[in-house]
């Protein structure tokens, strides 16, 4: 059994429970999408020609799939910039609210995983360990 | 430099291009029958609302009558001076049904604008549930 220390600890928790956290809001906007349809931005509609309910669907898709990829630690640099970016854009879209402060925390997390890059218990350390031998990589 | 991060380049655009398989192939059929859904919703929303006076701005109730509907079965709020029937909204708030459960019955004013204030979209799905003004 590997030993991990609390520092190493850390960005594992930080990535799981940000991963949890897309993974949820993801799929609520699948199985539960007429609730979100009043949040789409208007201009999302106007610019993409989707209708507000494919634009909830697609946003559900894109959150689960980034999240499965960031929970498990595949492309874990990618996942996290992308998921990062895509929260804050959402946040500034909000403008000033209790709402769009709390997603701009979470979108700067998700950040801060990306300039971490990866930790201990992800695919990509695995696919490192194994086939390139060498565990030293951010 | 381009080399080390095409690969995520092209991983990301692969997991694009599957979340929009997936809306397409998995949702298309279901977009129609949401649509339902919401209609579904609107006609339970109009039933729910049916014993309530249908010109509902010009209709106005105090705030104990408001205090009468504090269940999470039967839900009224007061939000900036309009009283709302939020029942149907219970189970379908994106941000949990505590949020409004906890605003039934009373003056859900402070709670609203301190985590909607400002965003058109929320005062939109706000506005559809409105059965009339507060008394002052």
């Amino acid at each position: 059994m590997p030993k991990i220390s609390l520092k190493e600890l850390a960005p594992i928790i930080l990535r799981t429970a940000l991963s949890l956290v897309f993974l949820w809001f993801g799929t609520q906007q699948l199985i539960n999408s007429s609730a979100w349809v009043n949040f789409v931005p208007d201009f999302a509609i106007s610019m993409s020609g989707l209708s507000a309910l494919t634009l909830v669907h697609f946003n559900g898709a894109f959150e689960v799939l980034f999240g499965l990829c960031l929970i498990t630690g595949f492309f874990t640099r990618a996942s996290a910039l992308v998921l990062g970016v895509h929260l804050l854009g959402i946040s500034l879209s909000l403008g000033f609210s209790a709402i769009a402060i709390r997603d701009f925390g979470l979108s700067m997390a998700t950040i801060a995983i990306f300039f971490y890059g990866i930790d201990k218990c992800t695919l990509d350390m695995l696919y490192l360990r194994h086939y390139k031998g060498t565990s030293n990589f951010s | 430099m381009f080399k080390k991060i095409l690969p995520s380049i092209i991983f990301v655009i692969i997991v694009v291009v599957i979340a929009l398989v997936i809306t397409f192939a998995f949702f298309t059929d279901e977009n129609s029958q949401s649509a339902s859904t919401q209609n579904t919703y609107s006609v339970e929303k109009e039933t729910l609302n049916s014993n309530i006076p249908s010109s509902s701005n010009n209709v106005s109730y105090t705030l104990a009558e408001v205090a009468k509907h504090n269940k999470s079965t039967d839900c009224w709020t007061t939000i900036n001076g309009g009283v709302y029937n939020v029942t149907p909204w219970i189970e379908k708030h994106p941000g949990g049904s505590e949020a409004i459960i906890s605003l039934c019955g009373i003056d859900g004013s402070l709670a609203f604008n301190g985590q909607h204030g400002g965003q058109e979209n929320p005062q939109k799905a706000l506005a559809s549930f409105k059965i009339g003004t507060l008394d002052k």
